[in-house]
């Protein structure tokens, strides 16, 4: 399995900062691979990800993709490599959900010219892949938070990169939808796009992930498979709660996470 | 995945668009009407010209046709009322474009083309040249000239903070504006009540009275270069409507496609001004009437909103030129007109802002 994505002891804090968001983050990504991260609020997750998206720069460490280190690459060619969704997204004009999904194709598009009817064709074809054609004329500021989340995770499967970053994609959708989205996730994962998440819910692990990270107070606490690292005493040091892992019947054969406080 | 509901019926069920609701055949359209009026504001005016007569007159620098006009119509016809007709659409399409352009880089609906303290300014250009010059020439170059230094400086302040850089640039050019529109009052408390001060008030009301082709031509090319450079990077305004952080995760520059925008946009704002002077309200509202007519998407809006521009700006001077036995300053009209026809649109509109 090739790896997809390089991090080398990576350390951020923010400019005039003198507290560390995170040190010293290690890992690889392989083809096939879901990553998904806990941890509770503030713990540094979204700026992890932000960083392996370079959208803030690391102050230690390197990240490399494709064998580049992703500071020395042209934003284009990053947007080519790695799709991020983003946590929290404000709309200001009502795009219709065809022209959000079209941005997803701004690495393709020349400076001086507008996205083809290829790239069309390539966003009607996420839309339809993820259930939601329907939407395509209607104004994304007009439709559901959770809908709007999948119009973002349309986009950023037409943007056609080798890796994805999902910040809390589940965090709108009904119950439903957040189990349809991680099997269309998990599916699309073991077809060679890997992907890392961040999740505030330890089932989440166990329904799509084959690596997880225990992240707090800026540090993986540990980094392994989810029968590894989903245990309750790890659970109880990052969330602080009593929580049972257990294990279903042979039918489902899964493991679930019960809070009992 | 969000509604069972099948796709394929959704899609059955869509009603299609009545074709003159499309987008192509709405700037058809107005491109149409611009055409129209063009050649309708060639009669308007106190010397009376015949439609006959124009015809003649156009087809008489194509083909040789002997005159039976006198000389002097051809004079109205190319000397006064064309330099003037095509500074109304061009000053009219720069104002709109610019004013499209900078709503889609500060994300922002309310946001005119004087955001960055461009008019301001023209505007204390305007006024330090008529005290200390008076030559129309040096007027339109000062003008110009302060201008583009206003916007240089908002950019420049922007630059040397750290932190959200639409927000500096808006909180710049706030202040820089208003810094400029003092120096501007002082010009005008310094000037001469009896005949530069009525000349500074006269040019921040605006007007196309005097403009000439030798004035015209370097203004019309900076306007022409600059609205076909925004036209170009169109689609990608879009993009950079989602945010700093998305449309650099989407793969732009956003530093370097930010440049381009504001260069382009202030320089073709600071080329109308320079000739017009103070001419509000057109920027502001020309690209939310284009939002009503062809939606958010620059693609369709911004060619939708030079249009508009131009055509609103020409209707508003030829009013300001036939209206009234004397010239009515071409600032008021646009918002004692536009005003009422824009809140009209909005209790009409189906959506608030857009």
């Amino acid at each position: 399995m090739g790896i997809k994505l390089e991090v080398k002891n990576a350390d951020f804090r923010y400019f005039g900062s003198k507290v560390d968001v995170f040190k010293g983050i290690s890992f690889t990504l392989s083809d096939g691979d879901n990553m998904c991260i806990l941890g509770p609020n503030g713990c540094g997750k979204t700026t992890l990800l932000k960083c392996i998206a370079n959208l803030l720069t690391l102050t230690g460490g390197e990240i490399i993709v494709d064998n580049h280190n992703i500071g020395q690459m042209k934003r284009h060619e990053i947007a080519k490599n790695i799709g991020y969704i983003p946590q929290l997204h404000t709309p200001t004009f009502p795009y219709t959900v065809l022209d959000a999904v079209l941005m997803g194709r701004t690495a393709y598009v020349g400076l001086m010219s507008t996205p083809s009817e290829e790239d069309i064709e390539i966003c009607r074809e996420s839309l339809r892949q993820l259930n939601i054609y329907h939407l395509c004329d209607r104004p994304y500021t007009e439709i559901s938070g959770g809908e709007r989340q999948m119009v973002m995770f349309a986009r950023v499967l037409a943007q056609q990169s080798s890796i994805l970053l999902l910040d809390e994609p589940t965090s709108h959708l009904d119950f439903g939808n957040q189990n349809r989205f991680l099997g269309i996730l998990k599916q699309i994962t073991r077809n060679g796009l890997p992907s890392i998440m961040t999740s505030h819910f330890p089932d989440h692990v166990f329904l799509v992930a084959n690596k997880v990270a225990i992240m707090n107070k800026g540090k993986f606490l540990a980094f392994g498979t989810p029968e590894e690292v989903v245990t309750e005493e790890n659970l109880y040091n990052i969330y602080g709660i009593k929580v049972k892992v257990l294990q279903l019947d042979s039918d489902i054969n899964r493991k679930i996470c019960v809070p009992i406080d | 995945m969000t509604t069972r509901t099948d796709n394929k019926k959704c899609i059955d069920n869509k009603k299609p668009i009545a074709f003159w609701r499309e987008a192509p055949t709405i700037t058809l359209g107005l491109l149409l009407v611009l055409i129209i009026l063009f050649i309708i504001s060639f009669g308007l005016g106190r010397y009376s010209i015949s439609p006959v007569e124009l015809i003649q007159i156009f087809l008489s620098k194509i083909f040789p046709i002997t005159p039976t006009w006198p000389d002097i119509m051809e004079t109205v016809v190319f000397n006064i009322r064309l330099p003037r007709i095509l500074a109304a659409i061009l000053i009219g399409a720069a104002l709109a474009t610019a004013g499209a352009s900078f709503q889609g880089l500060f994300r922002n609906p309310l946001v005119s083309p004087q955001i960055l303290g461009v008019t301001a300014g023209a505007g204390f250009g305007a006024a330090l040249a008529i005290v200390f010059s008076g030559n129309p020439i040096v007027i339109q170059f000062s003008a110009f000239g302060i201008a583009i230094a206003a916007v240089g400086t908002s950019w420049l302040i922007s630059s040397r903070v750290r932190g959200n850089p639409t927000l500096t640039l808006v909180l710049a050019g706030m202040a820089i504006g208003s810094l400029f529109s003092a120096l501007t009052s002082l010009m005008q408390y310094m000037a001469d009540p009896e005949d530069e001060l009525p000349e500074i008030v006269f040019w921040l009301m605006g007007s196309l009275n005097s403009i000439e082709m030798k004035d015209l031509f370097p203004v019309a090319i900076i306007i022409l270069v600059g609205i076909t450079i925004l036209m170009l990077i169109r689609w990608r305004i879009n993009v950079l409507s989602m945010g700093e952080e998305e449309a650099k995760a989407l793969g732009i520059n956003t530093t370097q496609l930010r440049a381009i925008i504001i260069v382009c946009a202030s320089l073709i704002t600071a080329a109308a001004v320079s000739i017009s002077g103070m001419i509000g309200w057109v920027g502001l509202v020309m690209p939310h009437i284009g939002r009503m007519l062809v939606g958010p998407c620059n693609k369709k809006l911004l060619p939708v909103s030079a249009l508009l521009g131009g055509i609103y700006l020409l209707i508003i001077d030829n009013i300001c030129r036939t209206a009234l036995m004397v010239e009515i300053p071409i600032g008021i009209l646009t918002a004692i007109i536009g005003v009422p026809f824009f809140l009209y649109l909005i209790r009409k509109g189906k959506q608030g802002w857009v």
